[in-house]
């Protein structure tokens, strides 16, 4: 049996060596240095792939009673054929229906842009199908893990939709699974613009499934019912995807007004979305990825 | 090792490979994606098990490995689980004697606070640095610990009583 206790056989040396509450302590610290240098400044990086290596045959193996569950049991082994060959249609199809819905707005777009800019590329999307596996196992965030990783050419910072809208971004990535963290996770940030008249913002997960337009003045002209899609402006995001729709803008409280949407996409429960990678013209002439 | 209360039968020493060996079934479950909050956290469980049995093995310095296991293993917060499994065998240690004194549903009944303090810490750890409130049902992974631990233990004890009858001779022999 591979054990996940590797350094447990140094364990009784290291009683011996100190007091309970000595090793208390110095866990307690380790374990706050840890955090610290993983929520606050992000740098564990290294560390966390070097254990994911170790662990990724364990995590693999984890995930066969899921997908034993939702491919029905054994028994039904032609019905689980029937449904991956339906899944991978789907997925198609999602391809499709989203192609076919960005056409004609980017089409507008790009002639415009190249009529004022001179041109002569236009800006590519590159569009990958995936699948979610399930909610990622940490009730403090919102996040899913979906099937395809950095093998199939998802990288961190790419847009993630369904047929409706933004659903999130990937946020971490590993060789066959990467995780995506939704747009309705506290405080995550998308800067938008108002469809209708291309004031500009910025949109931030409250943690209830809710939106939040911030950093407007009291004067800022947005209504009720507005669509804010995306202004592009990150450089990671492409611009016009709808992110959500205004549904309370209350009074002035202090200097600005408090405006909620609510997000278009209906991401969390959607199995099947598109990761969609932004090829600025200019990196798309250099040499494609 | 600490005697049970019931002193009729003697308890052999767990082996070291029964411990690991239970710690890595716990270990995987936890890692099954279940998508639910009233699943026991069995890691956790499995664990403050055999730092109140064999406490010359199991400490402080096991939960510390454990806990970053589980932290990378559910992408969360690097450190969280570990500060969380640490105090709970600190504290369960340290009331020890106390604990193995009662049955199954008492030491459930005085190990629930530890199990609740561990998930509050993970809780405090996470809403300070920005994330979610995942909602009270949170703290049911805790409950649905102490409901599973009369059987849990006894699942737990039986080969050591298994293995006292075997030999046939206790340790006084």
């Amino acid at each position: 049996m591979n054990s996940p206790l590797g350094a447990s056989p140094n364990v009784p040396r290291f009683h011996r060596a100190m007091s309970p509450t000595q090793r208390l302590g110095l866990a307690t610290l380790a374990s706050v240095l840890l955090l610290v240098l993983d929520l606050r400044f992000g740098a564990l990086g290294a560390v966390r792939d070097a254990v994911s290596v170790v662990l990724r045959p364990v995590q693999e193996a984890a995930h066969w009673p899921v997908k034993l569950a939702t491919n029905g049991s054994i028994y039904f082994a032609t019905l689980a054929e029937v449904q991956a060959e339906n899944a991978r249609l789907r997925r198609i199809e999602l391809e499709d229906q989203l192609r076919a819905a960005t056409l004609a707005a980017l089409e507008a777009e790009n002639a415009e842009l190249r009529r004022l800019l001179g041109m002569s590329k236009r800006a590519e999307l590159r569009t990958i199908g995936v699948e979610v596996l399930y909610d990622a196992p940490d009730p403090f965030s919102r996040r899913l893990v979906v099937d395809r990783g950095a093998n199939a050419g998802v990288r961190l910072g790419l847009a993630v939709l369904d047929a409706d809208g933004l659903v999130g971004q990937v946020t971490r990535i590993q060789p066959l699974v990467s995780e995506v963290t939704l747009i309705t996770q506290k405080d995550h940030a998308v800067p938008v613009m108002v469809q209708r008249n291309g004031v500009r913002g910025v949109v931030y997960g409250l943690g209830d499934g809710y939106l939040e337009l911030r950093h407007l003045l009291p004067e800022t002209d947005v209504r009720l019912d507005d669509l804010l899609v995306t202004s592009g402006l990150d450089g990671l995001l492409p611009p016009g995807i709808p992110v959500a729709r205004v549904v309370s803008v209350d009074a002035a409280v202090g200097s600005f007004s408090r405006i909620v949407a609510r997000p278009v996409s209906f991401g969390e429960r959607r199995r099947h979305l598109l990761v969609i990678e932004h090829v600025p013209a200019k990196e798309a002439t250099v040499g494609g990825p | 090792m600490r005697e049970s209360p019931r002193p009729s039968r003697v308890l052999q020493p767990p082996r070291p490979r029964f411990i690991l060996t239970t710690l890595a079934l716990a270990f995987f479950w936890d890692l099954i994606p279940k998508g639910g909050v009233f699943w026991p956290e069995m890691s956790m469980a499995v664990l403050t098990f055999w730092a109140l049995r064999d406490p010359e093995r199991v400490g402080v310095g096991t939960a510390f490995v454990l806990g970053v296991m589980l932290d990378v293993g559910r992408g969360a917060a690097l450190g969280q689980e570990a500060l969380a499994l640490v105090w709970v065998v600190y504290l369960a240690q340290r009331r020890a004697a106390r604990i193995l004194w009662f049955g199954g549903w008492g030491q459930a009944l005085l190990l629930l606070p530890l199990w609740l303090l561990a998930l509050a810490l993970q809780a405090a750890v996470r809403l300070v640095a920005g994330g979610d409130w995942p909602g009270w049902s949170y703290f049911g992974a805790a409950v649905s610990v102490a409901l599973l631990w009369p059987m849990l233990s006894a699942l737990l004890l039986w080969p050591q009583w298994r293995a006292a009858r075997a030999d046939g001779a206790g340790p006084l022999s």
